[in-house]
């Protein structure tokens, strides 16, 4: 009886050990291809010239897709459609880029700079959640109503014109998807979230967040007509 | 922008709002409370973010 409740204890942790690792793997794996498939779907729009499909279909499209991938997150075609979810992302994302190619005669360096920009970030903020294993649950509450005052002020600043406020809001967008890449690896890490789909999700749109409010940032900082 | 647009952009922020304010209240109130460490181990990493974006514009600007 003492032997197997000595076995006991150590099994349990090992297997929760190995599940966090397998989750922790499949959603790098899913963020890679996803990311990549959203590259190329970005590429395609430049090389076609498509026009950006408007703010309302953008809208749409992102919150129909969302809502799709975590309505058959424990299925296959959640896979489906986060790769229709990034894949969209990556077609609304494919004329910003060509916006910035053509605006500044510097545009190049600024996209390869927000690029680089993006990886370094998410790169450290991972390694830092993953290594030092602090659990950052506590910035739940707080990261969701930033998220959410910070979209309604995005909104409001191109329903009013207002530049100004578009800035600060790109500075905030970095700060709260920086707060969410350690709050949902730490979240991965603890249990918190057991589905690598929405794991997926989430990392990605911090990526995708980080990328454009950088561009924007270095755009009005240090683009040259 | 057109004043069409504009009113179903001025609609959706209401929607969201209405959508998201619920769920984001509840959140606020069940996760768990923070320590100053914790917030300290926060401000670190966000801090070095700060200084790396200042970085990447003072590198642009040349």
């Amino acid at each position: 009886m003492s032997t197997y409740n000595n076995y006991a204890a150590p099994a349990s942790a090992q297997t929760t050990t190995l599940v966090t690792n397998k989750l922790i793997k499949n959603t790098y794996t899913l963020l890679a291809m996803t990311l990549l498939f959203s590259a190329l779907m970005a590429g395609l729009a430049m090389v076609l010239n498509l026009p950006h499909p408007g703010f309302i279909i953008t809208l749409v499209g992102y919150f129909g897709l969302l809502f799709l991938t975590s309505k058959f997150q424990n299925s296959g075609l959640g896979i489906v459609f986060v790769f229709a979810l990034t894949g969209f992302m990556g077609i609304t994302l494919g004329p910003i880029i060509g916006f910035y190619l053509s605006a500044f005669s510097n545009g190049s360096q600024l996209v390869m700079m927000a690029m680089g920009g993006t990886g370094a970030i998410f790169l450290g903020l991972s390694g830092y959640a993953l290594t030092t294993r602090k659990d950052f649950s506590f910035m739940g509450g707080f990261l969701m109503v930033g998220i959410l005052v910070a979209f309604l002020a995005g909104l409001g600043a191109m329903l009013f014109s207002l530049p100004g406020l578009s800035l600060a809001v790109s500075a905030m967008f970095v700060l709260l998807m920086s707060g969410l890449i350690l709050w949902q690896t730490s979240s991965m890490v603890h249990g918190g979230e057991t589905n690598y789909i929405m794991a997926t999700v989430t990392l990605y749109v911090t990526i995708f967040n980080l990328f454009t409010s950088l561009l924007h940032l270095l755009g009005v900082f240090a683009g040259e007509d | 922008m057109e004043t069409w647009e504009q009113l179903l952009v001025g609609a959706a922020a209401i929607l969201i709002l209405l959508w998201f304010w619920p769920s984001a209240r509840k959140s606020v109130k069940e996760s768990p409370k923070g320590t100053r460490e914790d917030w300290l181990g926060v401000i670190k990493p966000i801090g070095l973010v700060i200084a790396f974006v200042v970085f990447l514009i003072l590198i642009a600007r040349g």
